[in-house]
């Protein structure tokens, strides 16, 4: 089993992000200028404005519980509509969650601990599914083996 | 049967290591409880009331006979050297060690099997007909299907922290032996008008608190369709599904709540990114999976020798001729037949099966069933493919392992949770009960007279022994802190699929045998031949006839 390299701030959180933090409330009061960092609750419903989300320059997502899944799908679908930025997942989030975080498109954890725990555990070296990381299902890269 | 490639066993030896640290973790105080539940519950373990219980999955029931050697052994080494056959095909040990548990999960990986999401907020063990690939009655052989399924549902990022267990379900049968009804999802296959295999999806089965049949949402996918539409299931229920109340938090009440034409859109919606994407299945895909699951080298027999020698052996001695008539199925392969083992002696908790009954069993396959077996959701074991003539030597064996019981798909044959007994949920303990009714039941020469008969008991409202569906089903309930009985009637997971209608008031467990004998009474009563059977009965009927005989 891999160990991920740790970067130089000693966990995985990336660039802190440069541009003002808002509420999806605020954001949509302004204007929706894609200049931002949305703080979006796990816990919410963003039916209508993936795609608006996904121009925005990062994302936080806040997991209010770490039982709550939530979080899990809004990143896939903000990753298949195209958003590049980072995405961080903040809130209650266990270090063992990691790599299924990264899996669905998270590029780190606002938790500078947490994060310093994720980076020495166990992980994965392969996965059936397709991912944000990995395009092809396994079955796939069998086949073409 | 399916054999793990390097990568299948890569990530099952990945898993074992990941939960041992957990597991160090843990000990060492690093996780808190909280923290360490929902991890160890993605790898099948529970802390009961006596002590934790770790259920290994029997991937849709397919288990060979090295495997069952070696969760036999692993019982003996670290529990009481026994395990118990779950409503989920799955395989329960009742009695292990928490440190322990690394260490047993490593020697299951050694024989390709794991403990990966049997419990928890996740996809669980797909389930499927015990007589899948050799059911005379079957139109596609689900295995290969529940194979693909299992792969993609293992360790899928997205989908391990639902709000609440995930429980999917494949027939490709005319009769439905995997209860798809009563699933969270149930996937029918059946041949198209060009034979190719088509998809039929229902959403919203499930027992419980609130016992629903599924709905169709989807009747003509084609095949390569299946993972990507399960997603496209899964993130509509991932994201919308209820998680303030986990009684309501099952994808029925969801279902319900939107309507099935609201979730149907909400399914295509997703459905519309993916379809067609790298998740669609191919040919080549299928076929290599399908490939694990050829049919064994069967004989070319003489089948009218076979019938004559089966026949006489019948004829000389009835109590075999009983056990052939309710123990054994028609197979595909003539001169074949499928063999159910009954783990429902009386006095031994039913789908108990002791480590040396494994060995056995394990060893009787090798010699009479191409070294697999199956296990099923009623709590028994399926030897697939054993030759007609000699199946008086298979039970000859079985005898003095207390595995002839000769009660398939009979009273005695009942389904019954752990209960009470071992269970911290129960309201009430169900095994005394089974024990009460056996014991009443077998000593009466009619008990095979009655006919084919569903019996389910379950010590709460979880219904993990699927009350709900038993043509006679028993529900502990608790009255100011005292165990009673509820009983329904008419309740049937296959055909018809219908929830039971609950009787009346309860009764103490001293009085549910006597019940139970006075709803047969009544049934016999009833009956308009020997040929009708209970449900048949109670479908003519209605359930007032029963109420007067118990309740006056
Ligand atoms: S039905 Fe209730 S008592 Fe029985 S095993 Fe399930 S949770 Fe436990």
């Amino acid at each position: 089993m891999d160990k991920p390299e740790r970067n130089e701030s000693g966990g995985l959180e990336l660039t802190p992000v440069a541009y003002p933090e808002y509420r999806l409330e605020e954001w949509l009061a302004i204007g929706r200028p894609q200049e931002a960092v949305l703080v979006l609750e796990g816990e919410g419903d963003f039916d209508e404005h993936y795609a608006a989300l996904s121009q925005v320059h990062a994302v936080i997502i806040e997991f209010g519980v770490f039982m709550d899944g939530r979080g899990f799908s809004h990143a896939r679908k903000l990753r298949e509509l195209g958003f590049e930025g980072e995405l961080l997942a903040a809130g209650e989030v266990l270090p063992d969650q990691w790599q299924f975080l990264q899996r669905c498109g998270f590029s780190g954890l606002r938790d500078p601990q947490i994060a310093d725990v994720a980076a020495d555990l166990q992980r994965f070296s392969e996965a059936y599914q397709t991912d944000t990381l990995q395009t092809q299902p396994l079955f796939r890269r069998r086949a073409s083996q | 049967m399916y054999q793990y490639d390097e990568l299948d066993q890569t990530l099952v030896d990945e898993r074992v290591a990941q939960f041992r640290e957990q597991t160090e973790r843990y000990l060492r105080g690093e996780l808190s409880d909280a923290q360490f539940l929902p991890l160890r519950l993605q790898n099948g373990l529970y802390v009961q009331r006596l002590a934790p219980m770790l259920r290994i999955a029997v991937p849709y029931g397919l288990i060979s006979s090295h495997q069952l050697r070696a969760i036999a052994d692993i019982s003996r080494r670290y529990d009481k050297g026994y395990g118990h056959i779950s409503t989920r095909q799955n395989i329960q040990l009742n009695w292990p060690q928490l440190e322990d548990v690394p260490d047993i999960l490593a020697d299951l990986a050694a024989v390709q099997m794991h403990a990966i999401q049997t419990s928890g907020n996740c996809i669980r063990n797909t389930t499927t007909d015990q007589f899948a690939g050799v059911a005379a009655d079957e139109i596609v052989d689900p295995r290969p299907y529940c194979e693909l399924i299992r792969q993609w549902s293992t360790l899928h990022p997205e989908f391990a922290f639902l709000p609440r267990k995930f429980k999917i379900a494949v027939n490709g049968a005319k009769s439905d032996r995997a209860a798809i009804h009563f699933h969270d999802v149930g996937v029918e296959l059946y041949r198209g008008a060009d034979d190719q295999v088509l998809l039929r999806f229902l959403v919203g089965g499930g027992l419980g608190r609130t016992p629903m049949v599924g709905s169709v949402i989807r009747d003509d996918v084609a095949v390569e369709h299946l993972l990507t539409y399960l997603d496209a299931i899964l993130r509509v229920y991932n994201l919308r599904g209820r998680r303030d109340n986990k009684y309501k938090a099952r994808i029925k009440i969801l279902v319900k709540a939107m309507g099935v034409e609201a979730f149907r859109e909400a399914v295509d919606a997703e459905w519309e990114q993916s379809r067609n994407g790298p998740n669609t299945l191919t040919t080549e895909e299928i076929e290599r999976v399908a490939g694990h699951f050829t049919a064994p080298a069967y004989e070319s027999l003489d089948m009218q020798a076979e019938d004559a020698f089966l026949q006489e052996a019948c004829e000389r001695d009835s109590l075999f001729a009983g056990w052939v008539k309710r123990n054994t199925q028609a197979h595909r392969q003539g001169g074949y037949r499928a063999v159910t083992v009954t783990l429902k002696a009386t006095g031994q908790a039913p789908g108990d099966v002791s480590a040396a009954q494994m060995e056995a069993l394990a060893d009787l396959s090798d010699r009479y069933s191409f070294g697999e077996l199956r296990t099923t959701h009623q709590q028994n074991i399926v030897l697939a493919d054993v030759r007609a003539s000699e199946l008086l030597a298979l039970w000859q064996a079985l005898q003095p392992l207390g595995l002839s019981a000769s009660n398939a798909g009979h009273i005695t044959d009942l389904i019954c949770c752990p209960g009470g007994d071992f269970c911290s949920l129960a309201n009430a303990k169900s095994i005394p009960v089974a024990q009460a009714l056996q014991e009443r039941f077998e000593a009466m020469d009619y008990q095979y007279d009655l006919g084919p008969l569903e019996l389910n008991i379950s010590g709460c409202m979880n219904a993990c022994g699927h009350h709900h569906v038993g043509h006679i089903g028993i529900l502990g309930v608790d009255k100011k802190g005292q165990e009673f009985y509820q009983i329904c009637l008419g309740g049937s997971q296959a055909g018809k699929a219908r929830v039971a209608q609950i009787l009346g008031p309860s009764f103490s467990r001293a009085d549910v045998p006597d019940v139970i004998e006075k709803l047969l009474q009544k049934y016999v009563e009833l009956r308009s031949s020997e040929q009708e059977t209970f449900i048949a009965v109670f479908e003519r009927t209605g359930i007032q006839a029963f109420k007067e005989a118990v309740y006056g």
